[in-house]
């Protein structure tokens, strides 16, 4: 394959795919100029690879664990502290304004989180990925991913409780509860 | 699915909206790659000139292509020309031999060559075009056999359930690849840059391959799920394989000859005595001894000419004169090796050897005291450590 030929495959890649993998990077960093510099470096890295990847499955799921390869160690590198809610983004349908602010309020927490249990979340929760599929992404072990899922919500069900948006919650989804402690 | 759970994914969906329009990623990313692969030959030249020696064209970790001096795509915007790269420790180190190390090839003229993205590397070769790495990825049916060239890229040649590079010898002068895959063994010479001559059989689907020998391929499986303990033979010119394992007779095979006819072997006695066999079923032994101190986990490396055998073990390495070993199993040379499960060696000539364990690279003689180990950098690299056999 000539270099004319990568970039012509690799082209047609980035237009097929580079809006899924840049709303995964947004979901990982917290903001949509990161994520564009998240999703840069994610690309680079892939089309120095395309030669070896071979077929368009390897390709996507190597530029997709670059990707948060990258978000997770940009994040180790770049966040000290929590980092405050910007400006929103624009949404995909009109939405009541208690039901944002209680996706605000989660969304801030979410990233409060350690990196790696973020990205268990978006990987599970945003991609559906099934905890084997996330294991082979984050390059750790299914029981790995189990237990910074479970940590993860843990966490967030007490941030939830604390700042008093449980009954939004409950009103929300119909539930009668958010149950406390591990999942 | 939980009531938490639900609003991170309404959370997410919300949250990620339409992204916004960013111009050209595709060509950005082409563009900077550009810049790192042109920053890898300035920057190789320039260390050219400077020390006068071949010094390291490194590779970052995740891209095989992309050069490990400095940050390079570490950060989220990097800025190829802006500053002034950290000197590597990895690089410019020059051994005796190339080396495994982890997910990267160390190479002799001190370059870095890394394997990330490959998965874990556990086997290599040094063949023209570059290097045959073997790798997996926990899960068996995705071993696989790369071809990485001098500049990094890598292709892949095959992918199955196990996946063996073996060596060249002088029945077999191009080195081998064997691999299982959809109940099939199939064997193929490496030829210029690809896999030549690709021969399958069926039937040795409990057996592995494990060493090229004799012209056919010494098959292993196990009884017991332990140690290998069954033992077959497979000609691919003869046609098809015929399942005749044996068993009982040998505890190990631990080496070849030199022009790769006949094997080294450990009967099952206990202690086990060294022989000098012809390949199975028969296992025939030609010669043998019980003086030469050799266990099952320990490997014989043949001189090219088959005048020396170095024995490596778990903590120290001997020599041996093989046209005296089986009548007066005297070693001629021996040493220490600091503690590793998985000490390899080589010889460079006639008369040239090094051992490879615990990220020390010890050359030797036969009759002479050997140098001081050479330390390979990044112990911390984990993964598979070897010396990596130069079969061009």
């Amino acid at each position: 394959m000539s270099m004319g030929d990568v970039e012509i495959e690799f082209r047609r890649f980035v237009a097929a795919r580079s809006a899924s993998l840049q709303r995964t990077a947004f979901l990982l960093v917290g903001d949509w100029a990161h994520a564009e510099d998240v999703l840069q470096t994610a690309l680079t890295k892939t089309y120095l690879a395309w030669r070896r990847l071979g077929e368009i499955e390897a390709v996507e799921a190597y530029a997709r664990r670059v990707l948060v390869t990258t978000a997770t160690s940009w994040w180790r590198r770049r966040w000290h502290g929590e980092r405050p809610t910007d400006v929103m983004p624009e949404q995909a349908a009109p939405d009541r304004f208690e039901e944002r602010l209680e996706r605000q309020v989660l969304w801030r927490h979410v990233h409060a989180l350690p990196a790696r249990q973020r990205a268990v979340l978006v990987l599970r929760f945003y991609e559906d990925l099934t905890e084997a599929e996330t294991a082979r992404i984050l390059g750790v072990t299914v029981g790995t991913v189990k237990s910074q899922s479970a940590r993860a919500l843990a966490s967030l069900r007490t941030k939830l409780v604390e700042a008093g948006v449980e009954p939004a919650f409950r009103q929300q989804f119909g539930a009668t509860s958010i149950p406390e402690g591990g999942a | 699915m939980g009531l938490l759970e639900d609003a991170l994914r309404d959370t997410f969906s919300n949250r990620v909206g339409a992204p916004p329009a960013v111009d050209d990623l595709a060509g950005q990313a082409i563009r900077r790659a550009g810049a790192i692969r042109r920053r890898q030959v300035t920057v190789a030249s320039v260390a050219v000139v400077v020390t006068v020696v071949l010094v390291g064209v490194g590779m970052l970790s995740g891209s095989p292509l992309a050069i490990q001096f400095g940050a390079g795509l570490a950060g989220p915007t990097p800025s190829p020309t802006a500053t002034t790269p950290p000197p590597n420790p990895l690089v410019g180190v020059k051994l005796p031999v190339d080396v495994l190390n982890g997910d990267r090839i160390q190479v002799a003229d001190g370059r870095v060559i890394s394997l990330a993205g490959l998965g874990t590397a556990q086997k290599a070769l040094r063949v023209s075009p570059g290097w045959l790495v073997q790798t997996s990825n926990n899960l068996p049916e995705k071993s696989a056999v790369w071809l990485v060239d001098e500049k990094g890229f890598a292709s892949q040649l095959a992918s199955g359930e196990i996946t063996m590079v073996s060596h060249g010898t002088q029945y077999l002068p191009s080195p081998q690849v064997a691999w299982t895959a959809a109940g099939r063994l199939n064997v193929a010479n490496f030829v210029g840059r690809g896999l030549s001559g690709t021969t399958s059989t069926t039937g040795a689907d409990k057996l592995v391959p494990l060493l090229a020998v004799a012209g056919g391929l010494l098959l292993g499986g196990t009884q017991t799920g332990g140690r290998t303990d069954l033992w077959d033979m497979w000609y691919p010119d003869k046609g098809a394989y015929t399942s005749t394992p044996t068993s009982g007779a040998v505890s190990a095979v631990v080496g070849e000859t030199a022009d790769g006819k006949q094997l080294f072997i450990l009967d099952s006695g206990k202690p086990p005595c060294l022989g000098l066999a012809d390949p199975p079923p028969q296992f025939t032994m030609v010669r043998s001894t019980c003086g030469a101190l050799v266990s099952p986990d320990d490997r014989i490396y043949a001189s090219p000419t088959g005048r020396w055998l170095l024995v490596v073990s778990q903590s120290s390495y001997t020599v041996y004169d093989a046209n005296t070993i089986w009548t007066y199993p005297q070693a001629v040379a021996s040493g220490p090796v600091d503690s590793d499960p998985a000490v390899t060696g080589t010889w460079l000539n006639d008369t040239t050897f090094v051992v490879y364990g615990h990220n020390k690279l010890t050359q030797g003689s036969p009759n002479t005291t050997s140098r001081s180990p050479t330390e390979v950098p990044d112990a911390n690299a984990t993964g598979a450590k070897a010396i990596i056999e130069d079969v061009r």
